[in-house]
């Protein structure tokens, strides 16, 4: 091997670290020349796009390296770097990428020999990757012919829980179909978001939006009510009242969090769920996975039963797939599948930015391989952007055309985050999210 | 397959045992990569088999593959012809360099829907002053065998708009599900040279049956019922002249598939402004959340856009899907933007496939009702309905 | 002209010169002249535009700012407002680039012939107005047409393109250029004010008079609304529309307004053409 290789883009604090590289040099202290070092001014100021897309593009490794705690020239810059280099790792881990890929630590501008020896260390544990190098032709993996047929996911433990409550949900839709009716007609909202049966040949339940009494006879609500209505909130104008599942309050409770929705201009008719039902008459996956049955707020709540009979999470389960198989080839595979519609961010309530980074033409997030390049950045970035946000509703999953089972990812993560930060988003109106906050003392899980 | 009168001339008809597929497959693949319905886990693609990787775990193609079903695949064959990335050429040291590195697949089991979509595809990139050269290169390249659907799934609408559930001739090699086994029709010259020899010969070691093996009546009944769809109702095998005078009928009407009536046709003598704000447009896609799966997933869908890549000392252009459902599809450099909502660029991917472009290819309608669009669509839209309200509204 | 008959391959081109047209602070405008490399020659008439690459970065359509020069080169003008243009905007003269074309119809030359010409032009809007203004003022052509008139209109003073050419044209028999800006400036002896405004007082003779209008959507559409007050009917009202385009040739559908492709059909077309249009440009 020779000495370009293996390639390291090193991200430097330009207060700490970068002056630490400086003194190394200064002092002669030696260390491989496997390092490309761009300078920043914060190790806050890393865009974790930025790790990945030098992942993406062909980086061997990454190394990022800034002040020490407590050190920060903008005094907390590297605690907010810290979470967010936690959770990256953990993303690209559950992705497949060798943990040793990404390395982060922090040297301090009088820490030249210390400079030196963790870029010996940072070169060694490159080398000794493994997996999740995407340069050109390894990562091309041959498309798999063989494919399995498809196994029908057994129904899951509500199945007989289903057919109990069938007879109660019609008593349910009466009830909501009244509450409606008089939220419009005594004005208290102006437009009800809610479920209604269309008159195809597959007789799907699609969103619709009723703005007049008469028409609410057409709400339905029963199993199969499954797209997430939280973002039809975004276009309303004036006081929106929405039929509204846990994952859907989740949802709009965020929204609320971050600011794109006032709490006064919509009414939440809050429902239990035990889960929805997809075409094939089996329970969503991310239904099964999901232990929230209650909605945590609401204005009305109309489900089955009352609040304190619903069984908060009486199953927490994680589906033994999603956490096993952790490899590179899984995610070549899952991205192989994709086409890149979109339909996934469209669906997703936390995806409202008005030009996604990949609309973006300047700066141009395009990597060098247009095809498979593209569709990993698209999922690492948008697994970024949800970190700590995903309300695990599942849409992107439900709205995939082509069964990419792409919600694995973002799982491991709102996992590891309510493990480590013991946050989950879209429960608690006053906690502060995981990722715009620190602990001073927070765990620097994986550092060197 | 392009020219009609060769049409009429190869014309004629072998058949194929199911439990020969496999070698059948084995056969298709020696020359060209084989493409095949799979299932992918989650839905059903076409994608590229492995006969070698197969036959080392003694796999069987049959298993791996979804041929046998009677099913309409979540994506069309469109990527064979139209691939969502490809590389058009690579400007090289101060030169370019035209990517003329194109494969042939052989297609395998392509429903009518797909295939009369791959009619549009042609009449929009290969007629005109230039025609599309990396399209024209794949047509030519590929293999591409048709397979009959035996019934209508849930949203097809082949039937509104004109397309013959069970057959269409743009293809090389046609197959119709008779049982236990295919019947085979060769379209095109290509299909005939590809297969003639192998099906014919009655002593091939895989056993294939030549078509005096079976009795002219079984086709005679496969066919009665289609034929009595066409002007001349002649039930009986649909031989040589039969077809000819198919084909004197399509042209007498002028359309190029002719057979049924397109119920859910526009008038292409009206204005496009009549159209434009016939319904309530807005209302109708209230629901659409703006993605552009219904583009992708469409068998006709043909727009496109260039991507710059640049590597180390060189630069590569590609040709890339692209969706009118975008609003980065007009948007101009300015920050001016013709369709800045979500409701015109549906309207714009309505009007453009019913209205437009019949208006440029006489008459080719870009939908062949295959209803991936209404079955893929995350909230329900659903194309149907809208094309009835506007017909509706037509009729007024 | 095309290597084996694929439209979308570029030729190439070397930029012979780069002249700065605006001299307001962001010096956003600059022509680039520039000639095919190799023996071919580009053949093109007024209206037309090519495709303009940089590799690496992509492709832009851009409407031809001259007729084609006596040594073979010709300009085009561009303003810098993106990721393609900041990089043109970049290049230095002798730089090589690719360009494709010529694409689109043009005006309708003949159709116009015997008739007295009113150009409106808007900022850079004069440029693909220019090589129309070249080949009726040209010795050849010039008594084919009647009078000539021009309103040109900037923002600023420093906005006007093309300054250097008005004194040739005021030589030539029977032209009359006016030129306008937004808001009065000090030892401005120009007019003040939009176009729309100001084309009453102009005293132009509409009665045998075709109308060319190149600019901001706004401006095009309040010249066009006072010139039809003034009696002139629609079909003697050209312009040169712009969208996105990719392809050039009528593939790509990105261009598509109504039935009609911009880069085929278009992208001069009369006013009343684009009244049976649906309003998407």
């Amino acid at each position: 091997m020779d000495n370009s290789s293996p390639k390291i883009v090193a991200f430097l604090c330009t207060w700490c670290s970068y002056a630490g590289a400086d003194l190394a040099g200064t002092g002669r202290n030696q260390y491989p020349p496997n390092i490309r070092v761009i300078r920043v001014p914060c190790s806050g100021r890393i865009n974790p796009m930025y790790i990945i897309k030098a992942l993406l593009e062909g980086a061997d490794g990454v190394m990022v390296s800034g002040c020490h705690p407590g050190d920060c020239h903008y005094l907390v810059g590297n605690y907010f770097a810290r979470r967010r280099f936690v959770v990256l790792k953990r993303l690209l881990t559950a992705a497949g990428f060798d943990a040793d890929r990404v390395n982060f630590t922090w040297v301090s501008a009088s820490e030249g020999a210390r400079f030196a020896d963790v870029v010996k260390e940072v070169t060694e544990k490159v080398l000794g990757c493994q997996t999740g190098n995407v340069r050109q032709g390894t990562v091309l993996c041959p498309a798999s012919p063989v494919g399995s047929t498809t196994e029908n996911r057994p129904l899951s433990y509500t199945s007989g829980k289903r057919d109990e409550l069938y007879e109660q949900y019609l008593e349910v839709e009466d009830h909501l179909i009244s509450i409606c009716r008089k939220l419009l007609e005594d004005g208290t909202v102006n437009s009800v978001i809610g479920y209604q049966q269309e008159g195809g040949d597959m007789s799907l339940c699609v969103p619709c939006i009723i703005d007049s009494p008469e028409d609410v006879e057409k709400l339905v609500w029963y199993n199969r009510c499954v797209p997430n209505l939280s973002s039809y909130l975004l276009q309303r104008q004036g006081k929106t009242a929405i039929v509204a599942k846990p994952c859907d309050t989740r949802a709009i409770l965020s929204l609320i969090k971050e600011n794109q929705l006032k709490r006064e201009d919509v009414y939440i008719i809050g429902h239990t769920c035990y889960g929805m039902v997809g075409n094939d008459g089996n329970m969503l996956q991310a239904c099964s996975d999901c232990t929230v049955r209650v909605p945590p707020i609401y204005d009305t709540f109309d489900g089955i039963g009352r609040k304190t009979d619903a069984i908060q999470g009486d199953r927490p389960l994680d589906n033994p797939d999603n956490l096993l198989n952790e490899t590179f080839e899984r995610f070549v595979n899952e991205m192989n599948k994709c086409i890149l519609c979109y339909s996934c961010r469209q669906s997703c309530y936390g995806c409202y930015c008005k030009t996604c980074f990949m609309d973006r033409g300047e700066p141009d997030w395009q990597t060098a391989s247009p095809d498979i390049g593209a569709k990993m950045l698209y999922h690492l970035g948008r697994t970024t952007h949800l970190s700590g946000r995903c309300v695990e509703c599942g849409a992107c999953e439900n709205a995939c055309a082509s069964g990419v089972n792409i919600r694995y990812l973002i799982q491991a993560v709102t996992k590891f985050i309510k493990d480590t930060y013991d946050y989950e988003a879209g429960m608690d109106l006053e906690k502060e999210p995981a990722m715009l906050t620190y602990k001073v003392d927070d765990e620097e899980i994986g550092f060197l | 397959m392009v020219d009609k009168k060769q049409n009429v001339e190869v014309r004629d008809q072998k058949s194929i045992s199911k439990n020969e597929m496999q070698g059948f497959l084995r056969h298709l693949s020696t020359k060209r990569a084989l493409v095949c319905p799979v299932d992918t886990g989650k839905v059903i693609e076409f994608r590229e088999v492995d006969i070698a990787l197969l036959d080392m775990n003694q796999g069987s193609i049959l298993d791996a593959t979804r041929i046998l079903d009677d099913h309409v695949s979540y994506k069309s064959i469109k990527e064979y012809y139209f691939p969502q990335t490809e590389l058009m050429f690579t400007f090289e040291n101060d030169d370019i360099v035209d990517n003329k590195d194109i494969p042939g697949y052989a297609i395998f089991g392509a429903r009518p829907c797909d295939l009369e979509a791959l009619r549009v595809m042609t009449a929009v990139y290969s007629t005109g002053k230039y025609a599309d050269p990396f399209f024209h290169r794949r047509f030519e390249a590929n293999f591409l065998i048709g397979i009959g659907c035996k019934n209508l799934k849930p949203e097809c609408f082949c039937q509104e708009m004109g397309v013959d559930k069970e057959f269409s001739d743009f293809c090389d090699v046609m197959l119709t599900d008779n049982g236990d086994c295919y019947i085979v029709e060769y379209l095109s010259e290509k299909g005939r040279s590809e297969l003639d020899g192998y099906l014919r010969d009655e002593n091939h070691p895989l056993g294939f049956v030549s078509a005096q093996n079976h009795p002219p009546a079984v086709a005679g009944t496969l066919f009665s019922k289609r034929a009595n769809k066409i002007d001349e109702p002649s039930p009986g095998l649909r031989d040589a002249e039969n077809a000819e005078c198919r084909m004197q009928n399509a042209e007498i009407r002028g359309g190029v598939t002719g057979e049924l009536e397109k119920s859910f046709a526009l008038d292409v003598e009206k204005d496009d402004t009549e159209y434009f704000d016939i319904i309530d447009w807005a209302k109708v896609t209230e629901m659409c959340k703006g993605c552009g799966i219904c583009t992708y997933i469409c068998p006709t869908c043909y727009c496109f856009d260039f991507k710059d890549v640049s590597k180390k000392g060189t630069a590569e252009r590609y040709k890339c899907w692209d969706s009118c459902m975008y609003p980065k599809f007009t948007l101009h450099a300015s920050g001016h933007n013709p369709r800045e909502h979500r409701h015109e660029r549906y309207r714009q991917r309505v009007l453009h496939k019913y209205k437009y472009v019949p208006n440029n290819f006489d008459g080719v309608i870009a939908c062949t009702g295959c209803g991936r669009c209404v079955r893929s669509c995350p909230v329900g839209v659903n194309i149907k309905d809208i094309l009835k309200q506007i017909i509706e509204k037509n009729d007024d | 002209m095309y290597h084996d008959n694929n439209p979308y391959l570029p030729m190439k081109a070397k930029i012979e010169r780069i002249i700065q047209e605006t001299s307001s602070p962001d010096l956003d405008v600059k022509t680039f002249k520039m000639k095919l490399l190799g023996d071919e020659s580009l053949s093109f008439l007024p209206g037309q535009f090519i495709e303009f690459s940089i590799p690496g970065f992509g492709e832009c359509p851009f409407g031809f700012a001259s007729m084609l020069q006596d040594d073979g080169c010709f300009d085009i003008t561009i303003k810098r407002t993106g990721k393609v243009t900041n990089r043109i905007h970049a290049l230095d003269e002798g730089a090589n680039v690719w360009i494709r074309g010529p694409f689109g119809n043009t005006f309708p030359l003949e159709k116009m012939e015997g008739s007295d010409l009113f150009y409106v032009a808007g900022g850079i809007g004069l440029a693909p107005l220019r090589p129309f203004i070249q080949y009726v003022l040209s010795p050849e052509n010039r008594k084919k047409y009647g009078k000539v008139n021009m309103l040109l209109a900037a923002r600023s003073s420093t906005d006007h393109c093309f300054t250097y050419d008005y004194d040739t044209w005021r030589t030539i028999g029977d032209t009359t250029i006016q030129q306008t800006i937004d808001r009065d400036e000090p030892d401005w002896t120009g007019l003040v004010g939009f176009p729309h405004n100001l084309i009453k007082d102009m005293a132009i003779d509409l009665s045998n008079c075709y109308a060319v209008l190149c600019g901001p959507p706004i401006m095009i559409k309040a010249v066009q609304e006072t010139l039809t007050d003034m009696g002139m009917p629609l079909d003697r009202l050209y312009t040169t529309l712009e969208m996105r385009m990719t392809c050039g040739v009528g593939k790509c559908a990105k261009c598509n307004i109504g039935h009609q492709y911009i880069c085929v059909d278009g992208p001069v077309f009369s006013m009343a053409e684009l009244s049976a249009m649906p309003n998407e440009y």
